[in-house]
């Protein structure tokens, strides 16, 4: 078999090859919530239980597509993207403790946000959705409220908050192809972290906040890097005209000529989920990078 | 893992009636055993292509994001993905097809296609047949004009891969078959799971039937009698006519072994990857194997994106960006150039045109959704095998891939070229009374 890479210990979590995305540890990293092509005409969320392999559906009722889920450190909300009519996409954000859902409807037509996360004082919800000048990362309160816009122009994607709530990192193509950069949670003092050839996508904060795991294309095909975060707090901050790059050693996790995407971090730091493609099969995948 | 007909449907006492009835009408099944008189010309022409194999992207691929970049265009007509150079010196794509660039040398690239609707039921109609509109909606598709020609001996001459006939959510495409030509010239229709196992969707009528009941014909075909003495009178003879060449020419070892992925080596089930359209396209190298002369993967059955209970097609109205990085673009760097490598290590790349292309291409200009909408005026499509040099670009759009600068390859131009390769030159066409003055690319040459 395959590693992701032989300087890092890797264990295969699943093994059915099935189209895999957006993997995220939940309950202390006890077990791992992913979207799958459960069918040609669905994708599902599931629940991987890392102890034993065992796999079950999340929301065993669902009849349509959902993905990309998100979820607070103590675990009383979390959200995702549910397909519910034509080319339309809803953000889904469900509180356990009230069992309660509130929903944030883009309005109809062809429209939908992606890429979801909530704060971890679970107070607002982040995600990306198209507007006139391209697409935005927008925040909304925990009830899908009072939506806010971060970004102004160009493609924005994947944001993630900071674990203190204080940033966010996402990509984006305002310099022309995809690279990641972090604001402020309000959207102020951009920064640019990477700056490279190609798509520089999905970053994810390490637990301590001081570094980040992307999926990157520079090399060729996707593989999942990590780089330094660290030089945010010691660096004066500088406005985006200045082009600095304030990501700082990025390493390159994976090696292989099949995909590896999807970086999420385990709580304890050390480790992280991604998903693999191996001899064409689709699985996630356990890499202790340290 | 043949599998023929659903084993565990909810018919569990027999015959479903509207099944029955569709059944009932699956001629094309005929052409498998009794097969249609082959053409004098046919017999007497070799065809440059033996078999056609046609990757339909159903729902439109973005050309300007995949083999049409245009780097140098405004932010809102490039899109956010760079350009990588290809092995043909000045052909370049984008970054999401690297295997591809890699095989450039491979096949011929045409940037100049243009249909003439915006709708994906009347474009792919066009498409298909080569209408010059939509009102020509009764023409055969390009595959049910090589069956009628070559005729058929063993396999049905004309195999459509795929979950159903192309569609949308409003409806069917009429150019998926034989139009008005009758449906004994659609295609025989299989389905392929990511798993490698394939399924004939149309005979999912019986409950209780297993792969083993294949092997014993003679048990088959009594079932099949006691299931017919419990049907409509009226459609008794059509069940003879049709389901009982169909099982029994899915019973033939010919048929068994082209349609069982199991046989294939690990490695090479491997390399096309664990996806519906990998797999499908490893079955149709299989049926090209296997003599049929003419095979249409399509890519989905339904043109959507993203909509509940569609399959992924290539319609990107939102998140065009997203769907082509994560999963459109991968699967079909990894499944097309599988295709040619083991078509080329097999040699039957020297016998077989494969040609991909969609409907239509999509909007230059960015939309309102950071997506892109349909745009018929400019596409692009691939062409490989059958003696076409690779590594060429045959038409060019212009600076915003809106409109071919050059003459436009039109659906007719499509057919007529595919038709030709098939061995349906100009004469033969005429005859057939199919794609009147249609031009051939004689630059594919």
């Amino acid at each position: 078999m395959n590693l992701p890479n032989a300087d890092f210990k890797t264990t295969r979590l699943t093994k059915d090859g099935r189209q895999k995305f957006d993997p995220v540890f939940v309950r202390g990293g006890e077990e791992i919530v992913f979207t799958v092509l459960e069918t040609p005409t669905q994708m599902s969320l599931m629940r991987l239980k890392v102890a034993d392999g065992s796999v079950e559906r999340f929301h065993p009722q669902a009849t349509t597509t959902e993905f990309e889920a998100a979820f607070t450190p103590d675990g009383r909300y979390y959200c995702f993207v549910q397909s519910r009519s034509n080319l339309n996409l809803k953000l889904v954000i469900r509180d356990t403790k009230q069992s309660k859902d509130a929903i944030f409807d883009p309005g109809g037509g062809f429209a939908g946000m992606r890429r979801p996360t909530i704060a971890p004082d679970g107070s607002r919800v982040l995600f990306s959705m198209a507007d006139a000048a391209g697409q935005q990362i927008y925040s909304v309160n925990i009830q899908g409220q009072d939506r806010k816009t971060l970004t102004k122009s160009a493609l924005n994607h994947w944001p993630a908050y900071s674990p203190d709530g204080k940033q966010i990192a996402f990509g984006s193509s305002r310099d022309g192809d995809f690279d990641l950069y972090v604001m402020d949670a309000d959207g102020s003092n951009v920064r640019r972290l990477t700056k490279s050839p190609g798509i520089d996508m999905r970053p994810a904060w390490s637990p301590d906040g001081k570094r980040l795991a992307f999926t990157s294309n520079r090399d060729g095909n996707y593989e999942v890097y990590v780089i330094d975060t660290v030089d945010l707090s010691l660096r004066e901050r500088q406005p985006l005209a200045e082009r600095e790059v304030y990501g700082a050693n990025p390493r390159r996790i994976t090696r292989n000529a099949e995909r590896d995407d999807f970086p999420a971090w385990h709580p304890d730091g050390k480790r992280l989920v991604m998903v693999c493609e191996r001899a064409g099969r689709g699985d996630l995948y356990l890499c202790e990078v340290g | 893992m043949l599998e023929i007909g659903s084993f565990r449907a909810r018919l569990c006492q027999g015959m479903n009636r509207r099944a029955f009835l569709k059944a009932g009408m699956l001629s094309p099944f005929a052409l498998g055993l009794s097969g249609l008189p082959q053409s004098t010309r046919a017999a007497e022409k070799q065809p440059r292509a033996k078999s056609v194999l046609l990757l339909w992207l159903w729902g439109a691929p973005s050309h300007i994001d995949t083999f049409d970049p245009k780097p140098n265009a405004p932010a809102e007509i490039r899109g956010p993905f760079s350009s990588i150079p290809t092995r043909t010196p000045g052909m370049r794509f984008t970054e999401l097809l690297p295997k591809l660039a890699a095989r450039s040398d491979r096949f011929a690239l045409i940037r100049s296609n243009k249909n003439f609707h915006s709708g994906h039921l009347e474009a792919g109609t066009l498409g298909l047949t080569g209408a010059a509109d939509d009102k020509d909606a009764g023409l055969p598709n390009f595959g049910s004009i090589v069956a009628r020609h070559r005729g058929a001996a063993g396999l049905p001459p004309f195999i459509a891969v795929g979950r159903g006939m192309p569609r949308d959510v409003v409806g069917m495409m009429k150019g998926y078959g034989g139009g008005n030509w009758g449906k004994v010239y659609d295609p025989f229709l299989v389905n392929c799971a990511e798993d490698g196992a394939v399924d004939v969707p149309a005979l999912k009528i019986l409950d209780g039937l297993t792969p083993d009941h294949l092997n014993d014909r003679r048990r088959l075909l009594d079932e099949l009698d006691s299931v017919r003495r419990k049907g409509d009178q009226a459609d008794q003879a059509k069940w003879d006519d049709t389901c009982k060449r169909a099982y029994a020419l899915l019973t033939t070892p010919e048929a068994r072994k082209a349609l069982d992925l199991s046989r294939e080596e690990e490695k090479t089930r491997d390399a096309y990857g664990q996806t519906s359209f990998g797999q499908s396209c490893l079955l149709a190298r299989r049926l090209v194997e296997a003599r049929v002369p003419y095979v249409q993967v399509n890519w989905s059955q339904y043109v959507e994106t993203m909509t509940p209970n569609c399959d992924f097609g290539w319609d990107t109205h939102i998140y065009n960006f997203e769907m082509l990085m994560d999963r459109h673009c991968p699967i079909l760097d990894r499944v097309f150039s599988t295709l040619l490598d083991d078509l080329h290590q097999r040699g039957l790349l020297e016998t077989t045109l494969v040609v991909v292309l969609g409907e239509f291409g999509r909007t230059p200009k960015i939309n309102a959704q950071a997506s892109r909408d349909h745009w018929p005026n400019c596409y692009f499509s691939i062409w490989a095998g059958a003696g076409i040099q690779g590594g060429r670009v045959i038409g060019e759009s212009d600076k915003i891939g809106g409109d071919p600068l050059t003459e436009p390859v039109t659906p007719n131009t499509v057919g007529s070229t595919i038709l030709d390769f098939a061995g349906l030159d100009t004469q033969a066409r005429a005859e057939l009374r199919v794609l009147p003055g249609g031009r051939v690319i004689h630059e594919l040459a």
